[in-house]
């Protein structure tokens, strides 16, 4: 029987950097949470087996990557307003992030579902390859191929003319 | 073509996600949903045996399990097909890469007399969200609006380190935003409705003409039009520019299924460098 206190802990801590990661991957809020939800579902089952261990993260991210790869509906891209008001910032800030935003979920929007994982993990989530490779249940050979053709696809989709015009602009 | 490093890479991603405000409430109540995702795994375990049971029981029959027809067990809670966007009251007016030929409405700009005040529209609040890490105001009277506080500053001629020389237009970047209630096709018109100047629009991220890759073409469009957009309701906001050649004030109509709305805001010109 999972401990349900420590799992709380757990969603408590790390939801955070794995829904963000869930949203690079899905480009959207509400479907990032249903990733992450699935995910956490799963490893609610199995806390009992891997609580402890210091390897729930892994769990978790292995889950979250493979039922995001296994996932055959299209995703949809855009997030979920909130209600919530803060004070205006520098409006130019904004701009300049809303661009990059567009631009570099379009980018991702491109890759398939393995090698956008791929990126994701390595580029945005810091793994090592192993650690990719681990999380996505392929080997290290994979993740070093993928990485390759999914650098190669973005630099093809213009991402570094636009974050370099973002600079200039 | 440019080079893109793993580390630029890295930069670019870190900084487009923004910081979730707080967990939300359905992942830290997912107890009940693993609930839901064991009972179906019980579920299926036992069609499983019994479905062994039943075909070793009468061995020429195809049986099925009372599961089968439920689809995936692990399916996440995505929308359903049936999911339908609003504002799009058939399935081809909101065809992606099309607008519907409904929305090419006279263009009817309002004229301003001499020495009477530019109207410039009401505004509103959006909090963070669609890219905006912050809240923001966004001007016009919904669904569609300018963000920004009403006045657009550029510099005619263009300058020559800046994307617009060489087009015969100044320009700006603007933001759009679209309230998440439409989400059906733009078409986006405008000029000076204090003088004769025009208004034009990039071909930029999202918009239909738009080539797909880096800034654009830097063409001076007289039409931005935006397809509509499917799934769950969203802030929808694009990134685009305006292009003018003369200061005063301005209109924009935005024809969508169902409405037309008239944004005014002021453009001003840089002071000169």
């Amino acid at each position: 029987m999972a401990n349900r206190t420590d799992f709380e802990t757990f969603v408590a801590t790390r939801s955070r950097p794995l829904l963000k990661a869930a949203w690079l991957l899905t480009g959207d809020w509400q479907l990032a949470e249903d990733l992450l939800q699935t995910a956490l579902a799963k490893a609610y089952l199995a806390w009992g087996r891997i609580q402890g261990g210091g390897t729930e993260d892994a769990y978790v991210r292995r889950v979250l990557m493979t039922t995001y790869v296994t996932w055959w509906r299209r995703h949809w891209r855009g997030e979920q307003p909130t209600d919530l008001v803060f004070e205006v910032q520098d409006l130019e800030d904004s701009y300049g992030g809303v661009d990059l935003r567009q631009v570099v979920m379009a980018a991702l929007a491109q890759l398939p579902r393995r090698q956008r994982a791929v990126v994701v993990l390595r580029y945005y989530c810091d793994l090592s390859e192993a650690d990719t490779a681990d999380s996505l249940s392929c080997s290290v050979g994979t993740v070093k191929s993928q990485a390759a053709k999914g650098l190669a696809k973005l630099r093809d989709s213009g991402l570094a003319a636009s974050i370099e015009e973002g600079r200039t602009r | 073509m440019s080079k893109l490093t793993e580390q630029e890479l890295s930069a670019a991603l870190q900084r487009v996600v923004a910081e979730p405000d707080e967990v939300p409430r359905r992942l830290t109540q997912v107890h009940q949903r693993a609930r839901r995702l064991r009972g179906r795994r019980l579920a299926a375990g036992s069609s499983v045996l019994a479905v062994t049971f039943v075909m070793a029981m009468t061995a020429t029959q195809l049986i099925r399990g009372p599961n089968d027809s439920a689809g995936p067990t692990d399916q996440p809670n995505l929308p359903t097909a049936s999911t339908a966007p609003h504002g799009c009251p058939t399935t081809n007016a909101c065809r992606p890469g099309t607008i519907p030929a409904s929305l090419r409405r006279p263009l009817t700009l309002p004229r301003l007399l001499a020495g009477q005040p530019c109207p410039v529209s009401g505004s509103r609040r959006f909090g963070a969200g669609g890219g905006f890490s912050s809240a923001f105001r966004a001007l016009g009277p919904g669904p569609f609006y300018l963000t920004g506080g009403g006045t657009i500053s550029f510099d005619y001629p263009p300058t020559k380190d800046s994307g617009y020389a060489g087009t015969g237009w100044g320009g700006a970047k603007v933001i759009w935003a679209v309230d998440p209630a439409y989400s059906g096709p733009l078409l986006i018109r405008g000029g000076q409705i204090d003088g004769n100047h025009g208004l034009r629009f990039d071909h930029y991220i999202d918009s239909i003409g738009y080539s797909g890759s880096g800034p654009g073409d830097g063409k001076a469009y007289r039409d931005l039009a935006y397809p509509g957009a499917s799934g769950r309701p969203i802030l929808r906001t694009y990134p685009s520019a305006i292009r003018l050649r003369a200061a005063g004030c301005y209109a924009m109509q935005v024809d969508g299924i169902g409405f037309s709305e008239l944004i005014v805001f002021r453009a001003r010109l840089n002071p000169a460098r």
